[in-house]
């Protein structure tokens, strides 16, 4: 089938390209703008066709994982703001979105409709690839990762690394590769718009918290999983809801990262001078995660 | 207080997971972390809705090499504690 490319977006996230068909040229140069994406070629892995509803839902919910309804390849979420048909053994699916979810900072809560594209591709599901919220930097050669709940400062390490490179401040992509964790960009979008593509090891992940001075500290091993854990992007399909098994890959997930990188918390003050703390800390260069 | 003959079931609803020494569980909404030490975990992973808490109490007498006095009384409130907050159901 041909697609029209004035109505395309396409976004990378890891090894999975998707291309969003729009109903029109102007919301596809709106997406477009959004994502700051580069013109994309070959084949995506995933299509979603989009189209605009009314819903008459009075709110929109901000999270497009809960109250979500599946009936085979069926789903519908936050009563009728997002509705559609996935057919997986096409990659494809028609989506109706309510209109008000793609204008404003709500497109920040469409953004969760395409975490769970990327997990529709199975390639994705294989244990060892999660989305986590958080705020990705290369500094040197190494990746660094800060996480914490909505306000903790994710954006506002984006923005005082200014001096290094930073892959996002919103949703970051980790791949375990045999040995190795990644840390990789991706093209959501958090409130710093100035974000770059790129991929590096990942040398630590920082759980953190504002303060008046900056310090790091280290972090029992259940301690850290279990604050990585409200950070993790639950695994799930278009066409599947949260289970119990969803929340068992989370915890695997969560554990497997804590077992593999450093985890520590940063009370980081207003200014970039928690790169130097993160830098006198010898021992992240030279440990294993497991405390 | 429960007695010893009380039978506790894990809630059906958690998820759990040993990292280390220690059990982190989790709810189906993934909203409620409940964490438990080296003596929280063993107790729990011995709540199968079939050893009563006096079954639990003699594995744990014979695991920690405990004394007979005191820790029936904080096993009893341990597990009284999680009933409260639904990790466990309380049985006859």
């Amino acid at each position: 089938m041909s697609r029209n490319p004035d109505r395309e977006t396409r976004v990378r996230v890891g090894q999975t390209l998707i291309a969003i068909e729009a109903p029109d040229a102007r919301l596809a140069r709106r997406l477009r703008d959004h994502f700051h994406v580069p013109p994309f070629e070959g084949s995506p892995d995933m299509v979603v066709k989009l189209s605009l509803r009314r819903s008459g839902a009075d709110g929109i919910v901000d999270s497009l994982f809960e109250q979500k309804n599946v009936d085979g390849e069926f789903f519908q979420i936050g009563g009728g703001i997002v509705q559609g048909c996935y057919r997986r053994e096409k990659g494809e699916a028609d989506v109706q979105v309510d209109e008000r979810l793609l204008s404003g900072r709500l497109i920040r809560v469409f953004e969760q409709l395409l975490y769970q594209v990327f997990f529709s591709d199975p390639r994705n599901r294989d244990g060892k690839t999660l989305l986590l919220h958080s705020s990705g930097v290369l500094h040197g050669r190494s990746g660094y990762l800060f996480t914490g709940s909505s306000g903790a400062g994710k954006s506002t390490v984006a923005a005082l690394s200014s001096r290094d490179t930073v892959l996002n401040d919103e949703i970051c992509l980790v791949r375990f590769q045999g040995s190795e964790t990644i840390l990789e960009s991706t093209p959501f979008n958090g409130f710093f718009r100035r974000k770059s593509e790129g991929s590096a090891p990942l040398k630590c992940v920082f759980l953190l918290c504002q303060a008046k001075n900056h310090s790091v500290r280290s972090m029992g091993r259940v301690e850290a999983v279990s604050a990585l854990l409200p950070q993790v992007v639950p695994a799930i399909g278009m066409d599947e809801r949260i289970t119990r098994d969803t929340l068992e890959l989370m915890l695997d997930l969560a554990a497997e990262l804590q077992r593999r990188v450093p985890i520590r918390r940063l009370e980081f003050a207003h200014d970039a001078g928690f790169w130097k703390k993160i830098e006198e800390m010898g021992d992240v260069q030279e440990h294993g995660g497991e405390a | 207080m429960i007695g010893r003959s009380a039978v506790p079931t894990p809630a059906t609803s958690l998820v759990a997971r040993k990292i280390g020494e220690e059990t982190i569980l989790v709810n189906e909404k993934g909203d409620m972390l409940h964490t438990l030490n080296e003596t929280g975990s063993f107790i729990w992973e011995n709540i199968d809705g079939k050893r009563s808490i006096g079954d639990i109490l003699a594995l744990m007498r014979e695991e920690f090499e405990l004394p007979d006095e005191g820790p029936e009384v904080d096993v009893s409130r341990f597990i009284e504690e999680l009933a409260d907050k639904g990790i466990v159901n309380i049985g006859p």
